[in-house]
């Protein structure tokens, strides 16, 4: 029999061999001095290795132990929970009513009101907002218009240019009427364009007429101008 | 003496003992503080379950044990921690592995434990298991769910990765003969 291998002698050192492994292999070390040695380092080896492990030097201190939460304390928990809420809402109420009328809106437990203005803004910019940027952008078109009017004038100045050129941009500007530029095409507000068209008689404009019959037609400012006039 | 003052007794004598099982399973200091933990709030959870025959310390070290190889186990769950049986046993059977050559000694356990703390996880965890654990081959298989022979050569493997790290430190007081023996002189 040929000497076995290392993970033999090892399993066999550790007690690990089956019987009749372990046999087999007690037969051959008899007569084997170099399985023998082998064997016996194997053993003390796994002994080494034992002590070494057992005795690492474990100096850290011991954490205080801390038993993990019971049903008694979840109950505590709870009843802890319940009152601290209690307590606090007592709390703020009286808080709230210590603050002047002048600061309520400092305070963040008047959610009342918070609610219905952050819902009011949201309706207001969901519902509101395409009027609105029609308005800015025409009034951004018009003052660009303006600024571009008052840019020529100013150089037709100051290059000498023909005084008519300046005169006749003067005359344009002029011409135009403050509710043409900007109002001409702008919208009101959906729900101001309501008011206005109920508050009409029978003569409505096209756009009350639309808006009036279920359609989502905005009021041109325009025609709040003509109204009023 | 209420319960937990009881318990906390039994936690005070074996917590070192079930720190340690946790860090040569784990491989660092500050995973096994929190595996030893969680152990033994295992343990109090289900002490109406534990069998009073059963000596606290073996069952205590069980439940580090499970724990410590669910944390390896949900590390791994990508990768395959033991490896395949057949190549472990080439490796440990290689030209140049065998022979024990220069090995352990007792008052080097720093240097031991040190080098136990650099194997890789497949073999760390036999050896601890073993070694530490005190638990033979059979129990190792099952926790590890692998075969005897498999654990046999993880555990070879290790010890001859043990000589080569210690070998490689060049600490002349580490490279002492294994059982008062160099098997190098053997004939």
């Amino acid at each position: 029999m040929t000497c076995p291998s290392e993970v033999t002698h090892s399993m066999y050192a550790d007690g690990a061999l089956s019987p009749r492994d372990a046999t087999l292999l007690e037969r051959h070390a008899a007569t084997c001095a170099a399985c023998r040695a082998r064997i016996e380092a194997l053993r003390g080896e796994s002994e080494l290795l034992r002590t070494a492990l057992q005795h690492a030097e474990d100096l850290a201190p011991i954490p205080r132990f801390v038993p993990p939460p019971s049903a008694r304390d979840f109950v505590v928990l709870i009843a802890s929970v319940v009152l601290i809420g209690g307590f606090s809402r007592t709390f703020w109420s009286t808080l709230a009513a210590a603050i002047p009328a002048e600061l309520k809106w400092l305070n963040p437990f008047e959610s009342g009101v918070l609610f219905e203005r952050a819902t009011a803004t949201v309706k207001f910019i969901v519902f509101e907002a395409p009027a609105m940027w029609t308005t800015a952008l025409n009034f951004v078109g018009a003052a660009l218009i303006v600024a571009f009017v008052a840019w020529l004038a100013y150089s037709a100045a100051r290059h000498r240019a023909f005084p008519g050129i300046a005169a006749a941009l003067l005359a344009v500007v002029i011409a135009f009427e403050d509710d043409q530029i900007g109002q001409e095409r702008s919208h009101v507000p959906v729900s101001v364009g309501r008011r206005f068209c109920q508050g009409l008689g029978e003569d409505l404009p096209e756009s009350c007429r639309r808006l009036l019959g279920g359609r989502r037609y905005r009021v041109l400012v325009a025609d709040l101008v003509e109204h009023r006039r | 003496m209420t319960e937990v003052a009881a318990f906390a007794e039994l936690y005070a004598a074996h917590y070192r003992q079930v720190r340690g099982l946790c860090r040569q399973l784990l491989g660092t200091t500050e995973r096994a503080e929190d595996a030893a933990q969680e152990s033994f709030v295992r343990a109090y959870r289900a002490l109406a379950s534990r069998d009073p025959a059963q000596p606290f310390i073996a069952w205590i070290r069980r439940i580090a044990r499970n724990h410590c190889l669910d944390l390896l186990r949900r590390r791994s769950r990508e990768r395959t921690i033991f490896g395949d049986e057949e190549v472990e046993t080439i490796a440990a059977e290689a030209p140049g592995a065998d022979g024990l050559g220069k090995a352990l000694t007792s008052e080097r356990a720093a240097a031991v434990n040190a080098a136990v703390a650099k194997l890789p996880e497949r073999y760390r965890v036999p050896l601890a298991l073993a070694y530490f654990g005190d638990q033979d081959y059979d129990e190792i298989a099952s926790a590890l769910g692998l075969t005897r022979n498999h654990v046999g050569v993880l555990l070879c493997r290790a010890k001859q990765m043990l000589r080569q790290e210690l070998a490689d430190t060049n600490d002349a007081a580490t490279l002492r003969v294994v059982g008062g023996r160099d098997l190098e002189e053997t004939p």
